[in-house]
C-alpha cells in the first residue's frame, strides 16, 4: 500500500540547462574548439578545416566524416547528454576509439557564439540536413518561451532536410555571432591585460611552426598571441600528428612506434589553413642539452599504459611542456601536469622542471574522467594504480636523468677544471724556472670521502694553483734564493703526494 | 545555367578572361597606396564575384598585390583586404579551402544590398565591407530589364545605384566598379521599345555620345534606335555583336544617369567586348566614380560631362586576349 503522504515525480530539465552546465565546463575557447574537432573525430573524419580569420565573427568547423543525418541530429540534441554515441560499440567504423562519452561536446559551442548552423549529409543519403540551434532563444527564461497552453514557443533549434548528391558526406559547423571576447582570442586581438604576446603562428606550416617553438627565448606560449596559443591548446588535445623532427633523431627511432600508432589514425586538422601537429617540440639542441629518454609500460589491474618520459639538463621550455600529459583514447586530458599526478620527492624538485612526458592510458582510465574532461577522480581505482605506477618509474627516472644529466656532467667539468689548474701550475713552475710534478687533479669519487670534501671546502675560496702561485710569490719574496728553490721543490713534492 | 555555353567558356582559361583579370589588377593596384579616410578600419581594397576558384584573386597574388603564406593562407596583412561574395554553399566552402583568411560572404549579392528595397541597408559591417574601393561584379547573367509602374528598370543597375549610395556615405569614398555580363537581353514584353526611346533621348541631348554611339552601333541599328523603332521581335533577329554593342553604348548611360546625382562624377575607363560568335559573347566595363560635389549643386552638367566619353573609346579582346581599339567599325 502507497505511503498516504508519498510523492513522486519527474525532474524535467529546461533547455537553458545547457547555458548553466556549460559555464565554467570550458575554461578557455580552445576547450570549445578541441569539443568540436573531436566530434569530427568520433565521425571518422580524415580532415578537418576550422576557418577563424579574417575576424573570427564566423567560424567554420568542416569535415569530411560520415555526416549526420535528422534522426541522429535529434537523437544528440533533443536530449542532451543522452548520448547514442556508443549505442554502436566504442570504437567508430574505421577503429578509432571515440573520444565522445556523454554527448554534451556541442555544448560547447553555446560558449563561442549565440547561434550554430549544422549543414551535414551521410554518405549513401540524398538527404541535406540543415539546422540552426540558437542559444540565444535557449537562453531566455522558459516563462517568456511559453505559451498560453505551456506549450514551447521558440524552438530551440530549426532544420530543412534537402536534397543532395548521393556520395558526398561531410558536416559543416557554422558558428555565427561568435562573441565578442570570443572573437578577440579567436584573432590574437591584443589583450588588455598583459596576457599574450604579440608573436603569430598564422599561416606557418608544420616545420616553421616546430623551429618557432624552439627558438630559443621563447619561454611559454603566453609569449605568443592569443590566436596562436588556441591553435596550439587544440593540436596539444586532439589526435593529430607529431611536428617533422619534434624530439631528435636517436630519440624519435626508439619512439617510432608510438609516433606509428598516431600517424595510423591518418587525421588531420587545418586551422586556416596550417596543418595542426601536437606542438610537443623537445630536445631542440641535443648538442649542447644533453637529455635522457624513457619508456614507459604498465599493465595494471585496472589500467595499463604506454607512454615516455624526457629529461634534459635544463628547464623545459616552452613551460606548458613541462609535466605530464594523459592521453585517453588519444585526447589529452587537460594540460601537461607539472605535479606529475601529484609526485611528493623534494629530492627532485629542481629536476621536475627539466622532464615531460606523455601517457597513452587504456579506456579503463576513461571512467575516473571529470565531465570537464581536464582532470581525474583521484580516488578512482584506475588512477590511483597508474598513478602509483608512473611515480615508481618516475623515482627511478629522475635517479638516472640526475645521474646522467647532472652528476656525471658535474664531474666531467670538476676533471675540466683541475686538468685547467695543472696545466696553469706548470705555467707558473715554468715562469719560475722550476721542474716540478704536476699538482693533483681535482680529487676523484675513488677518494676518500673526508679529502674531497676538505678539497672541495679549499677549492671554494681558492683554487690549488693560485694557492700555489701564492705560495711561491710569497717564498719568492721571504727567502733568499737558494733556500727558496729548496722550499719550491719540496711544496711541489708534498703537493704531489 | 549550370552547363551552358557560356558558363562553360567561363570556367575555361580563356585568354580574353586573363586579359580581363589583368584589367582588374591594375584597378586594384592603383589604388592599394590611397590612404583611408576613415579613422577607423580600412575599407577593403578589393570585392569580388569570383567564384569557387577565386582566379581573380590568384591573378592578384601573381601581380604581388596580395600576399599568401608558406600555407597558402592570405597573409596577416592582407587580410580583410579582399572580400568574395559567392551565394552557392559549395563553391564558397571551396574558396574559403583555396583562400584560408578570405572574407567570403555566402549570401546572394542582393539580399547583401537588401534588395530590392530603396530602403533597407545592411548592417555597419556588412557595409564596410561592401564599400571596397574595387567593385568588380563578374555576373554570369544576361542584363534584365522589366517595366515596372510604367517606368524602365534594370535591376542590376539598380543594385549598382546602392553601391554608389554606399560609398557616398560620409566619408565618401572613391571607387572603381568593374562590370562583366553575358551580351544577351532577358527584358520583358515592350522594354526593348523602351530603351530605344530611352538611348534616342540622350542621343538628341549628347551629341559626342551620340556620335560615338552610331560609330559603335552601326548607322542602321543607330537610326532604329533613335527613331524609336525596336519591336521586342527584332531581339532575337540581333546578332551577338549588335548586343555587345548595344550593352556598351546602352550600360554607361544608364549607370550614369542613376549615380550621378549621388555625388558621382564617372569616367568610363573601359568599355569593351569580347567572345563573339560562336563562343560566349561578353561584355565589360571599368567605370571610376570621383566625388564630385556638383552632384547636388548642378547635376546636370556632371551628367553631361561623365556621358560625353562615356563611348568614346572602345576596345575588343580579341581570341588570344589582345586588347583592340574600335573605331566605328560594326
Amino acid at each position: 500500500m502507497a505511503d498516504r503522504n508519498g510523492f513522486s515525480g519527474k525532474v524535467k530539465v529546461a533547455s537553458t540547462i545547457v547555458d548553466y552546465l556549460s559555464s565554467g565546463l570550458y575554461e578557455s575557447p580552445a576547450a570549445c574548439m578541441k569539443e568540436l574537432v573531436n566530434n569530427s573525430f568520433d565521425a571518422d573524419a580524415s580532415r578537418v578545416d576550422i576557418h577563424v580569420k579574417p575576424d573570427a565573427d564566423r567560424i567554420i568547423v568542416s569535415d569530411d566524416g560520415t555526416g549526420m543525418t535528422r534522426k541522429e541530429f535529434q537523437e544528440h540534441f533533443d536530449h542532451v547528454s543522452e548520448s547514442h554515441k556508443r549505442d554502436s560499440g566504442d570504437r567508430t567504423k574505421k577503429g578509432r576509439p571515440k573520444v565522445g562519452r556523454i554527448g554534451i561536446g556541442f555544448i560547447a559551442a553555446n560558449e563561442l557564439c549565440e547561434q550554430m548552423e549544422i549543414v551535414s549529409t551521410k554518405r549513401g543519403s540524398t538527404d541535406l540536413l540543415r539546422v540552426v540551434v540558437d542559444f540565444k532563444k535557449m537562453r531566455d527564461p522558459l516563462k517568456q518561451r511559453r505559451d498560453r497552453e505551456g506549450n514551447v514557443t521558440k524552438g530551440d533549434y530549426r532544420g530543412t532536410v534537402d536534397k543532395v548528391g548521393r556520395n558526398e558526406h561531410y558536416t559543416r559547423i557554422y558558428l555565427n555571432e561568435v562573441r565578442e571576447n570570443v572573437q578577440d582570442v579567436m584573432v590574437g586581438a591584443a589583450p588588455e591585460a598583459n596576457t599574450a604576446g604579440e608573436d603569430s603562428l598564422y599561416g606557418l606550416a608544420p616545420d616553421s611552426i616546430a623551429v618557432e617553438l624552439a627558438r630559443p627565448g621563447l619561454r611559454a606560449w603566453t609569449d605568443l598571441n592569443l590566436y596562436s596559443q588556441t591553435m596550439l591548446k587544440v593540436g596539444l588535445n586532439v589526435p593529430v600528428r607529431y611536428a617533422p623532427d619534434w624530439i631528435p633523431s636517436p630519440l624519435r627511432r626508439r619512439l617510432k612506434q608510438l609516433e606509428h600508432d598516431v600517424d595510423e589514425l591518418k587525421f588531420v586538422v587545418r586551422w586556416d589553413g596550417t596543418d595542426v601537429r601536437k606542438p610537443v617540440v623537445l630536445g631542440h639542441d641535443p648538442d649542447k642539452t644533453p637529455h635522457v629518454l624513457r619508456h614507459f609500460k604498465f599493465d595494471g589491474e585496472n589500467v595499463s599504459a604506454k607512454g615516455y618520459f624526457f629529461a634534459q639538463h635544463g628547464v623545459i621550455e616552452p613551460q606548458e611542456l613541462n609535466g605530464l600529459l594523459i592521453r585517453i583514447r588519444n585526447a589529452a586530458v587537460g594540460e601537461f601536469d607539472s605535479s606529475f599526478l601529484g609526485f611528493r620527492a623534494s629530492e627532485y624538485q629542481i629536476l621536475k622542471r627539466w622532464v615531460s612526458g606523455e601517457i597513452w592510458a587504456s579506456s579503463e582510465l576513461e571512467e575516473a574522467l571529470n565531465i570537464d574532461r581536464r582532470t581525474l577522480r583521484e580516488a578512482h581505482p584506475a588512477f590511483v594504480e597508474l598513478q602509483a605506477a608512473v611515480h615508481s618509474e618516475l623515482r627511478s627516472f629522475f635517479r638516472e636523468a640526475r645521474k646522467r644529466l647532472y652528476e656525471e656532467p658535474s664531474r666531467v667539468r670538476k676533471t675540466e677544471r683541475a686538468a685547467a689548474q695543472s696545466s696553469k701550475i706548470r705555467e707558473i713552475a715554468d715562469r719560475h724556472q722550476l721542474e716540478v710534478s704536476p699538482p693533483p687533479s681535482e680529487p676523484s669519487s675513488d677518494e676518500p670521502a673526508e679529502a674531497r670534501v676538505s678539497s672541495r671546502a679549499l677549492s671554494r675560496k681558492y683554487s690549488a694553483s693560485e694557492l700555489y702561485e701564492v705560495a711561491l710569490e710569497v717564498a719568492e719574496e721571504e727567502l733568499p734564493r737558494g733556500l727558496f728553490r729548496k722550499f719550491a721543490k719540496a711544496l711541489a713534492k708534498r703537493i704531489a703526494g | 545555367m549550370g552547363d551552358s555555353p557560356v558558363t562553360l567558356a567561363m570556367d575555361e582559361e580563356r585568354p580574353e578572361k586573363d586579359t580581363m583579370r589583368g584589367l582588374w589588377a591594375e584597378c586594384v593596384e592603383g589604388v592599394v597606396d590611397q590612404e583611408a579616410n576613415e579613422d577607423e578600419i580600412p575599407p577593403p581594397l578589393y570585392l569580388s564575384l569570383c567564384g569557387a576558384r577565386g582566379l581573380d584573386i590568384i591573378k592578384l597574388v601573381e601581380q604581388g598585390i596580395v600576399t599568401r603564406t608558406e600555407t597558402g593562407a592570405i597573409a596577416e596583412a592582407d587580410l580583410g583586404k579582399i572580400v568574395a561574395i559567392e551565394s552557392d554553399a559549395n563553391a564558397a566552402h571551396e574558396l574559403r579551402d583555396e583562400f584560408f583568411g578570405l572574407d567570403v560572404l555566402d549570401r546572394k549579392l542582393e539580399d547583401l544590398l537588401s534588395m530590392p528595397s530603396d530602403m533597407a541597408w545592411p548592417s555597419k559591417k556588412m557595409r564596410r565591407m561592401l564599400r571596397s574601393r574595387v567593385v568588380n561584379l563578374d555576373m554570369n547573367t544576361s542584363l534584365a530589364a522589366r517595366i515596372k509602374q510604367n517606368q524602365l528598370q534594370f535591376p542590376l543597375v539598380k543594385m549598382i545605384e546602392k553601391f554608389a549610395i554606399l560609398h557616398a556615405q560620409d566619408p565618401h569614398i572613391d571607387w572603381t566598379l568593374c562590370l562583366t555580363l553575358h551580351a544577351d537581353l532577358s527584358f520583358d514584353a515592350g522594354a526593348l521599345g523602351r530603351v530605344a526611346s530611352f538611348m534616342a533621348e540622350n542621343f538628341k541631348k549628347e551629341e559626342i555620345y551620340a556620335a560615338a554611339s552610331s560609330g559603335l552601333l552601326g548607322a542602321d541599328f543607330y537610326q532604329k534606335l533613335l527613331d524609336g523603332k525596336c519591336p521586342d521581335e527584332i531581339i532575337d533577329e540581333l546578332c551577338s555583336i549588335d548586343v555587345q554593342n548595344l550593352l556598351m553604348a546602352l550600360i554607361p548611360k544608364r549607370i550614369i544617369s542613376d549615380t550621378h546625382r549621388h555625388g558621382w562624377k564617372v569616367t568610363t575607363k573601359r568599355n569593351l567586348r569580347y567572345g563573339g560568335t560562336p563562343g560566349a559573347p561578353m561584355v565589360s566595363w571599368i567605370f571610376d566614380f570621383a566625388w564630385d560635389p556638383r552632384g547636388s549643386s548642378a547635376p546636370q552638367e556632371l551628367y553631361s560631362e561623365s556621358l560625353k566619353h562615356a563611348v568614346a573609346s572602345v576596345e575588343e579582346i580579341s581570341p588570344d586576349g589582345e586588347l583592340i581599339m574600335l573605331e566605328g567599325d560594326s
